[in-house]
């Protein structure tokens, strides 16, 4: 189960496009945060909207939105998805 | 040590628990009748509360609000609150009997993941559903009765405004006591299921649910949060350890499992009456102006100058009354009654003590209903995002700004809701410079001050008056972000704080039942304590400056003469070079209580020794008559500013001390901030003074 994401389409949350629906690939980072990120509603298998990106990164999961600061988008690898359901 | 007790048997005990801003606090205060403190953004509760209702029979059940979480792994003092209640770790808190699990229906989803880790603890469970109306206008439903057959206990649909559910609460808070089925029967990834096993063979019964949280526990340092015995603590540390040189990502694999056990609920329990595809709603829009990198700038800064505006020109007229009535009370005092001291106690003394600080009640309202709007409507979240990048900077966490702002009403529940902050040292770092923060009890000194400074004709008065009392609030925020930078990365230096990541709530009309509610109760506070600790401080403050009498006939002299005209003129050395008489330094002495003190004691102190006809004018008309022996004007403007800068810079609050030695366990930094703010304020007010007078500004 040694980590293995490599794709093409695949690409940081901060890059992401604005509007794009999204499914998490991986998250990067301190075994605590992404722990806590899992909780938060954001797991791998998730499918989500990037619906802002002034200040924070704003995305639709779950039914809530979290913001994230641009460097913890830096962590979460992300692939385009078909559209997601409200 | 594991509190296993059972709570007394006349006596129930239910927990209220569930994710942030869900609603727990609002169906507290339905159940409890009790009016605690609820907004609109995560991290309103920081501490647990209590309170009582009954049973249909009239059963007592104690009820225990508890702060929000989305984990039972817990990240910050607040949620270890949590975490340590439901695993019966408190000592001062039996563990519930019933657990009342709190879900927004319309991220219903997301709130299962911690109803499914509650129902691990083998307690039982009654899934609130809040937020209906909000999913029925999204178009969808939520099936209750298939809900509970799928989850293995009683759902209940509630709304805490209409009351309605809380009748089936109260009923199965008596009588609901099987416990739930586990949501993962199997631990899905088979390396951590036997490292389960393994654990729960070496561990005895009362410690099993502790020590399988444990294992999920990314870090090391909060496993002895769990209560687990050292032994044991040791053999978690082993499996972690172990799973983590196989595998890098085993913790994802249950929480992946549990999603997908969640979402197979969900599809057979939620209905959409049409199938939406997502659109931006005015959340989202709003959200793309307000968090916008330069109209989100312009939009906070907006806001703070409509408040100071506020504060000035909303607040004048009630405080020009308060003013009239307190002088015509003590006209009538002073007419009325035989001449004597008793008189002198009535209208110097307390008259204006108490009067010269109630006057200022008003601006204390007016910015507290701004914060509960900031509060209510879901802009406090934002604002923390916009804060976020300038915080990072000084090596502060992104959610130091709620706490920080929240220090600008008052430092005391700004330090408590400190508890969010995950990591210690920012915890830390930020009670050590909220106070820095100008709190409501700044805003009297501030605002007489600014009266001196500028009088009320002059053109664009108030907003010549906000933009200086902005500019105070200004120099608190610079202070406080170089201390925390210094702070950082000297005492408290550590790891880079951990990025940003919060839950923005929905933008909601603010609710003004609740605003005006906690207005209220400050009002209640602000004149408790003007009853209490103002009054007692002017009485003692009028003895002080009226004994011993003497034969002098002039009202300085007499003072000079007076007990605390000879503290005053013992310290009038120490305060001399910042610019400040020793009647400024008996205020600056007496304000070590409370900041506000600081104009009753100027109050009493003219009074005690203006001349008769001076007694009734309001207390600018009189400092402004002061004056060196020389003959200079003690209050010029120099000195105005350089008195705002050092209470805008100093720690005078004896609840801020004490707060801060409870919320760091230690007296030692309770005793460091106050030492560290008052070499600052001192600091930074004598190279205003001196650097003032060297340009003739004196």
């Amino acid at each position: 189960m040694k980590s293995t994401i490599a794709s093409e389409n695949c690409t940081t949350l901060r890059y992401a496009k604005v509007g794009q629906s999204l499914r998490l690939i991986q998250l990067n980072g301190e075994p605590a945060f992404c722990h806590r990120l899992r909780e938060m509603g954001l797991c791998e298998t998730v499918r989500f909207r990037k619906v802002s990106g002034g200040v924070c990164l704003i995305c639709w999961v779950c039914g809530v939105r979290l913001a994230f600061s641009h460097q913890l988008a830096d962590g979460i690898v992300v692939a385009p998805c078909e559209e997601v359901v409200v | 040590m594991l509190n296993t007790t059972c709570s007394s048997s006349k006596q129930i005990a239910v927990a209220l628990v569930g994710n942030p801003n869900c609603g727990k606090t609002t169906l507290f205060n339905a159940l409890t009748g009790l009016r605690q403190k609820v907004g609109n953004y995560p991290g309103v509760t920081v501490e647990k509360k209590t309170g009582n209702f009954s049973g249909p029979h009239g059963e007592l059940i104690r009820l225990i609000d508890l702060p929000g979480t989305y984990g039972l792994n817990p990240t910050s003092p607040d949620e270890r609150i949590t975490t340590e209640v439901l695993l019966g770790l408190r000592t001062d808190t039996y563990p519930p009997d019933c657990i009342m699990c709190i879900a927004d229906a319309t991220s219903l989803r997301r709130h299962l993941f911690l109803v499914s880790q509650v129902f691990e603890l083998r307690i039982p469970v009654i899934l609130v559903l809040t937020m209906m109306d909000l999913l029925k206008r999204l178009g969808k439903t939520i099936h209750a009765a298939k809900l509970s057959k799928e989850l293995g206990c009683p759902v209940i649909p509630c709304n805490a405004f209409t009351r309605s559910g809380l009748v089936e609460l109260r009923q199965l808070a008596v009588k609901y006591r099987k416990k739930p089925p586990s949501l993962l029967p199997e631990e899905p990834f088979s390396p951590l299921r036997e490292a389960t096993t393994r654990l729960s063979t070496a561990t005895p019964e009362g410690h099993r649910t502790a020590a399988r949280l444990a294992l999920l526990e990314p870090c090391a340092s909060r496993l002895s949060l769990y209560g687990l015995p050292a032994s044991l603590i040791k053999e978690v540390v082993q499996e972690q350890a172990t799973l983590d040189s196989k595998y890098v990502r085993w913790r994802y694999i249950t929480a992946a499992a549990r999603y997908r056990r969640i979402q197979g609920i969900c599809s057979r329990a939620v209905y959409c009456s049409s199938q939406q595809q997502a659109v931006l709603d005015i959340t989202d829009q709003l959200d793309h102006f307000l968090t916008h990198p330069v109209w989100g700038w312009v939009t906070f800064a907006f806001v703070m100058t409509v408040m100071f505006l506020t504060i000035f020109i909303v607040a004048a007229y009630p405080m020009d009354w308060i003013q009239s009535g307190i002088s015509l009370a003590k006209n009538w005092v002073k007419s009325t009654c035989p001449r004597g001291d008793l008189t002198d106690l009535f209208s110097d003394g307390m008259m204006s003590g108490l009067g010269g600080v109630l006057v200022f009640l008003p601006q204390i309202l007016i910015l507290f209903f701004f914060i509960g709007l900031l509060e209510n409507t879901g802009y406090m979240a934002r604002a923390a995002f916009i804060m976020d990048r300038l915080m990072s900077r000084v090596g502060l966490h992104g959610k130091s700004f709620i706490p920080l702002l929240s220090s600008f009403a008052c430092a005391i529940p700004g330090i408590m809701s400190t508890r969010a902050i995950p990591d210690a040292r920012d915890r830390l770092a930020t009670i050590l410079i909220a106070p820095f923060m100008s709190c409501s009890a700044r805003i009297p000194i501030y605002t007489l001050m600014i009266a001196l400074l500028l009088p009320s004709k002059m053109p664009f008065a108030y907003l010549a008056k906000a933009g200086l009392m902005f500019s105070m609030y200004a120099v608190g925020v610079a202070v406080a972000f170089t201390c925390g930078w210094i702070l950082k990365r000297t005492i408290l230096r550590g790891n880079i704080s951990c990025p940003m990541v919060m839950e923005l709530p929905p933008y909601r009309f603010p609710l003004f039942s609740s605003i005006l509610q906690q207005v209220y109760q400050r009002a209640v506070i602000f004149l408790k304590r003007a009853g209490t600790v103002i009054l007692g401080i002017s009485i003692l403050l009028w003895f002080f400056s009226t004994y011993p009498k003497s034969s002098i006939q002039s009202q300085e002299d007499a003072l000079a003469h007076s007990f605390a005209g000879k503290i005053g003129l013992a310290l009038a050395p120490v305060f001399q070079p910042l610019g400040f008489n020793w009647k400024i330094s008996i205020g600056l002495l007496c304000a070590q209580a409370a900041r506000e003190v600081f104009i009753s004691t100027l109050g009493i102190v003219y009074s005690v020794e203006g001349r008769a006809e001076e007694m009734t004018k309001p207390l600018r008309e009189v400092l402004l008559r002061d004056h060196w022996p020389d003959g200079r004007p003690v209050f010029t403007p120099l000195v105005c500013v350089t008195i705002m800068v050092f209470f805008a810079l100093s720690l005078q609050c004896v609840g801020t001390v004490a707060i801060t030695r409870r919320e760091t366990g230690s007296w030692g930094w309770a005793i460091f901030q106050l030492a560290y703010m008052f070499i600052i304020a001192y600091g930074v007010a004598l190279v205003v003074y001196q650097t003032g007078c060297l340009f003739s500004l004196g």
